[in-house]
């Protein structure tokens, strides 16, 4: 399915991009948080793994605008320290860096339809 | 005023009296004085103050406090440490008379020892929370090049093992061993973490057993993929204790266990609570090899017999003890490694 990766550091995000089209999945990425948010609104994806350091806004604040947009897209923050009680309000999936890509991957499986398992 | 009446006036007060002489010698030595330098009266009577008081330091700075004291000006602070390490605090002035004994100066002293000591603390401890500060920010900026590291390594061995349709080349094996190289890096950061930054002691009322579950679940884990089985036996014990740092001691207690159960014939950890008047016991018993030598240094922090630990479990555990006033021991009976940590408790624990 559809996912958008944000993230501002290119080996991260070049490889979760391989990464998870190996996995079946459709994706595209951006490195700042009004790229991402832009992106995310033209394509209207499945799921957004972001980066809560991002340049322009943290990925708390992309969270609330992609709700205020009626985006209401599986969303992943990855961060190096996750500590916002708001987060788990928002229903956000937080991963700590560095991630376990494994568990990244079995979460969006089951999460998401019909993704081809590699 | 007789002789005697000034002795028995500056004998009984809290400070350093000296009475001395034109040259600096000493004409009056209170009881305060005889107890700082260990020298009696009679003893000391005669020897200059600088010789005393000013040992290894420079004279030419006190004699020109004494020049400015004779002319009439009270002169000081003087500080300088004594024989005995401690630190005293001096201040001069000028005394005209010269009964009932001949003095031209009076050096008055406090002692600042105790203060010296408080501020010298204070700001070891700033130090160390700025230490500590600046090393969670290394470690906090250090998980994106991991992240990003481990990611390409990740895509790496996926492109390797494709291209040789699954068998374990050379290089998959390199990236293999690069991978566990640069997660080792990662869990010592998180240790080192844990270990370095000096957060003060929250005590709030807590279930302990809600506590060690907590510590059980992390370390679900791993348990599962060693295939050991991890018992608990604890009642409902409430207690005032920091949940975070008794919560980390009991994990990292958890995981050597695991290792140790691991190899065992019966892969099991058993973690038992047990509850005395004035505080609470949490052992953590396997059945493995045990401790190989007695005499090694296992509380250092960086020491480890596991390959690809990090050293600084026990290094927290006892950190931890050491910030709730506690004692972590360890035995070996019937065959098993009980390591038992005691907490004293603020209030009665409620079973």
């Amino acid at each position: 399915m559809r996912v958008v990766v944000i993230s501002p550091f290119p080996a991260e995000r070049g490889a979760l991009e391989l990464l998870l089209r190996d996995e079946g999945h459709e994706v595209t990425s951006a490195s700042t948080h009004d790229e991402g948010l832009r992106l995310a609104i033209s394509s209207r994806p499945d799921a957004i793994i972001a980066d809560t350091q991002l340049p322009g806004n943290d990925g708390l604040a992309l969270v609330r605008e992609l709700a205020q947009h009626d985006l209401h897209t599986t969303t992943i923050l990855l961060c190096a320290r996750c500590t916002a009680p708001e987060l788990v309000k928002l229903g956000v999936i937080c991963m700590t860096k560095p991630i376990d890509v494994s568990a990244l991957c079995g979460y969006l499986a089951r999460r998401l339809p019909a993704a081809r398992v590699a | 005023m007789t002789e005697a009446h000034v002795h028995d006036v500056i004998d009984g007060l809290e400070v350093f009296i000296c009475g001395l002489d034109e040259r600096g010698s000493i004409v009056v030595f209170n009881r305060p004085c005889e107890q700082l330098t260990g020298l009696a009266r009679e003893r000391a009577l005669g020897i200059n103050w600088l010789d005393l008081f000013a040992i290894g330091e420079r004279h030419d700075h006190v004699q020109s406090l004494w020049a400015q004291a004779a002319h009439g000006r009270p002169a000081g602070p003087y500080e300088a440490l004594c024989r005995n390490g401690r630190s005293v605090r001096w201040q001069f002035s000028r005394w005209d008379r010269h009964d009932p004994v001949p003095i031209a100066l009076w050096a008055v002293g406090f002692d600042m020892t105790q203060e010296r000591e408080a501020m010298a603390r204070a700001r070891e401890f700033e130090r160390m929370v700025a230490l500590g500060n600046l090393v969670s920010g290394l470690t906090h900026e250090l998980r994106n090049p991991l992240n990003g590291a481990l990611l390409q390594l990740r895509v790496a061995e996926r492109h390797e093992l494709r291209s040789t349709h699954g068998a374990l080349s050379t290089t998959a094996q390199a990236i293999t061993q690069a991978t566990a190289e640069v997660r080792r890096i990662s869990m010592l950061l998180d240790d080192f973490l844990v270990f370095v930054r000096p957060v003060p002691v929250q005590l709030e009322r807590i279930e302990v057993r809600d506590v060690i579950e907590r510590a059980i679940d992390r370390a679900r884990v791993k348990a599962d993929a060693a295939s050991v089985t991890i018992a608990l036996e604890a009642g409902e014990a409430s207690a005032e204790l920091d949940a975070t740092r008794v919560e980390a001691a009991v994990y990292h207690l958890l995981v050597n266990a695991i290792d140790a159960a691991a190899e065992a014939i019966e892969p099991m950890v058993r973690l038992r609570l047990e509850v005395h008047h004035n505080s609470i016991v949490i052992s953590i018993e396997d059945r493995g090899a045990g401790i190989p030598d007695n005499n090694a240094p296992i509380f250092e922090p960086f020491f480890t017999t596991k390959k690809g630990g990090t050293g600084l479990g026990l290094a927290i555990v006892q950190r931890v003890c050491a910030d709730l006033g506690g004692a972590i021991t360890h035995e070996r009976r019937d065959g098993a490694t009980v390591f038992s940590l005691e907490l004293p408790i603020v209030f009665g624990a409620i079973c």
